[in-house]
């Protein structure tokens, strides 16, 4: 890797950190997938991860939310390390759709006000009349589609202080892209900060602030959008599909 | 935060059981209108489908309890239920609490039931009578508690410890269901996640009835030695203390099979 | 439908193209209320931060003004837009020669070919 990739290094001074990630090692069984991760992602910002599937976007994700426990290295969220505190301030949107079937939209509605207190309830049901979804539909009548819209206005309407979406635009057709990145845009604020992981990057990338190429278990560029675009003189997107050559 | 989880681990298992549990009760409802003048028919051919009845809220309790805690903590579920900023004990004893009101449920239908069918063949013969038997038993019963206060604290005694008793060998049954299901986390039951938690339940057996048979061993041999029920102390007095020796045992089983499932979901944890 | 942008340039100077050409083609009025920041973020599919360091730029170049708690207006002098739009102009102008005058023509010829150019499309309407 060239070394100016290595100079460009969170860009902008902000001085109060969301989420800080030091030298992180994570294998499963002896197959090392992080090989000493480090990054901070500042309060305010919309944070890119990017890289090929398998590279250990999810495996990182899932350490910051607490559902696995790193090897070696530490993760600080708001200064605290993951666990009860910390799932409180983090909205989770994994890969899959983790909603119980049986369950009703309000029957879920209810269930997210009662466990997160920065649950917007009345922002969750406007979303859902926006979308014509009837909060009397039982899950097991929705379409896949429809679930994965469901589940991310619940995460999007808690006023987390960091979102942590993996994959949220993977496999869903133009249109639905449209709506989710609407979506997450309408619901940012400054005083929290997004991590969205992806490997389909063009379209995307005009909504971040600071990009994350992780490759290997390790992160090969770290940098904010408009600069690494002055610096190479090409999109994010050119840019990975470089630095990813097969 | 264990009332909340508690209230939506019960509800999502009533979908399931409370139309069992209809059906249960109609059934025998059904039996007596059915049957009304030939309790022979009644009790063998009600009895044929009480039982088959039963054995299918035997089976639907335990896959139930055991799809429940899988789909909830392990499956895809899991991705909430562990993001939720609730601690691992918090879900260990929402699921154990739970699951424990759905037996205690299923054992109350199965027994209501039974009498339903049992007063509906009694019906034909003398129902009168039956209930005077039922009376009859509960009033001298009363009599005899009455009569005797040390009688009765030893009745008391041995119905709570006897409560306490079933509690703790639910819970142990329990766990050992989520203990298992928990190793399904750690390499190599990772490579079938279902099969390694069968083979994990056999494993855990091992150990389990190994402890459990010194433990009674260890009570028989208390138990001939220092409690011969004598003409001074009450007969419920050796059952007393039978009961609340195997209590301790069989918590202190229960702890030995917690520790490791909330090691196991709290650091371990490694979802598909 | 998000605003398309070009692959090789930071975004926010190809934000603040956009926002000029609006201001020249009187889209936004001398005096008018912009839109919020995160209205307009959300119209480009942009990310709120980038659209502010934008809007921040053309600030600095007099363009917009911001009252802090009203918000943001385009300025209500004619003449800095009349600017702009000059600017932009001159800026297609320059891109045009450049294009035409590799292919071979001298600038004498150029100025002859656009003056045909309009008298023809000025015929046609």
């Amino acid at each position: 890797m060239n070394e100016n990739i290595e100079m460009i290094s969170g860009g902008a001074v902000v001085s109060d950190t969301v989420a800080e990630i030091k030298n992180i090692h994570k294998g499963y069984h002896q197959h090392p997938v992080l090989n000493g991760v480090s990054f901070s992602i500042p309060r305010g910002q919309i944070v890119g991860l990017l890289g090929p599937n398998g590279c250990g976007k999810s495996t990182l994700i899932k350490l910051m939310a607490g559902l696995l426990q790193p090897d070696q290295g530490e993760i600080r969220i708001n200064g605290f390390t993951p666990g009860r505190q910390t799932k409180a301030l983090i909205s989770y949107l994994p890969e899959r759709t983790y909603l119980n079937d049986w369950m009703k939209v309000q029957d879920l509605l209810h269930f997210f006000a009662d466990f997160y207190q920065d649950f917007d309830l009345e922002r969750a049901r406007q979303m859902l009349q926006n979308l014509q979804i009837d909060d009397k539909q039982k899950l097991k009548t929705m379409s896949k589609g429809t679930k994965e819209k469901v589940q991310l206005i619940l995460v999007m309407s808690r006023r987390a202080q960091l979102y942590l979406l993996d994959e949220p635009i993977g496999g869903v057709d133009p249109a639905a892209r449209d709506y989710i990145l609407s979506t997450i845009l309408k619901n940012f604020d400054e005083s929290s900060s997004i991590l969205i992981s992806t490997h389909l990057i063009h379209d995307v990338e005009t909504i971040f602030d600071q990009v994350l190429f992780l490759d290997q278990g390790k992160i090969v560029i770290n940098g904010q959008v408009d600069e690494i675009r002055e610096l190479y003189g090409k999109s994010i997107d050119g840019l990975f599909r470089e630095v990813f050559k097969c | 935060m264990l009332g909340k989880l508690l209230k939506y681990d019960i509800k999502s298992m009533a979908h399931t059981f409370v139309p069992l549990f209809i059906a249960m009760l109609g059934m025998s409802i059904l039996n007596i209108l059915f049957f009304q003048n030939e309790w022979i028919a009644a009790l063998i051919g009600g009895g044929a489908i009480m039982a088959g009845l039963l054995i299918a809220l035997l089976v639907t309790t335990i896959v139930m309890i055991i799809t429940q805690f899988y789909h909830s903590v392990l499956g895809d579920q899991g991705y909430l239920t562990n993001t939720l900023p609730v601690s691992v004990d918090t879900i260990l004893f929402s699921k154990m609490i739970s699951a424990t009101v759905w037996i205690i449920l299923s054992g109350i239908t199965a027994v209501l039931s039974g009498f339903i069918l049992l007063a509906g063949s009694a019906l034909s013969v003398d129902f009168i009578a039956f209930i005077h038997t039922v009376g009859t038993f509960f009033s001298q019963l009363a009599a005899l508690l009455a009569s005797d206060l040390t009688q009765t604290f030893w009745f008391v005694l041995t119905m709570v410890l006897g409560i306490l008793l079933i509690l703790a060998s639910i819970a142990n049954e329990l766990l050992h269901f989520y203990c298992a299901m928990a190793c399904s986390q750690l390499y190599p039951f990772t490579k079938n996640r279902v099969v390694g938690s069968v083979i994990a339940y056999l494993l855990i057996s091992i150990p389990l009835s190994v402890v459990s048979a010194f433990i009674m061993a260890g009570i028989a041999a208390l138990d001939t030695f220092s409690t011969l029920p004598t003409s001074e102390t009450n007969p419920l007095s050796g059952l007393c203390l039978m009961f609340f020796l195997f209590l301790v045992s069989t918590m202190l089983l229960n702890v030995l099979l917690y520790l490791p499932s909330r090691y196991i979901l709290k650091n371990k944890l490694n979802l598909e | 439908m998000p605003w398309s942008f070009d692959d090789n340039l930071p975004i926010y100077l190809q934000i603040i193209q956009i926002l000029k050409c609006d201001l020249a083609r009187g889209k936004y009025l001398p005096g008018e209320k912009l839109p919020a920041v995160r209205e307009l973020a959300m119209e480009a599919g942009v990310n709120p931060n980038t659209m502010q360091k934008a809007l921040a730029e053309l600030e600095r170049d007099g363009l917009v003004k911001s009252q802090r708690t009203a918000g943001r207006f385009v300025t209500e002098d004619k003449e800095k837009i009349m600017e702009v739009a000059k600017t932009l102009a001159y800026g297609e102008i320059a891109r045009m020669i450049d294009n035409i005058s590799s292919l071979g023509y001298s600038t004498e010829e150029i100025l002859s070919l656009v003056e045909k150019y309009l008298t023809q499309s000025a015929n046609k309407q």
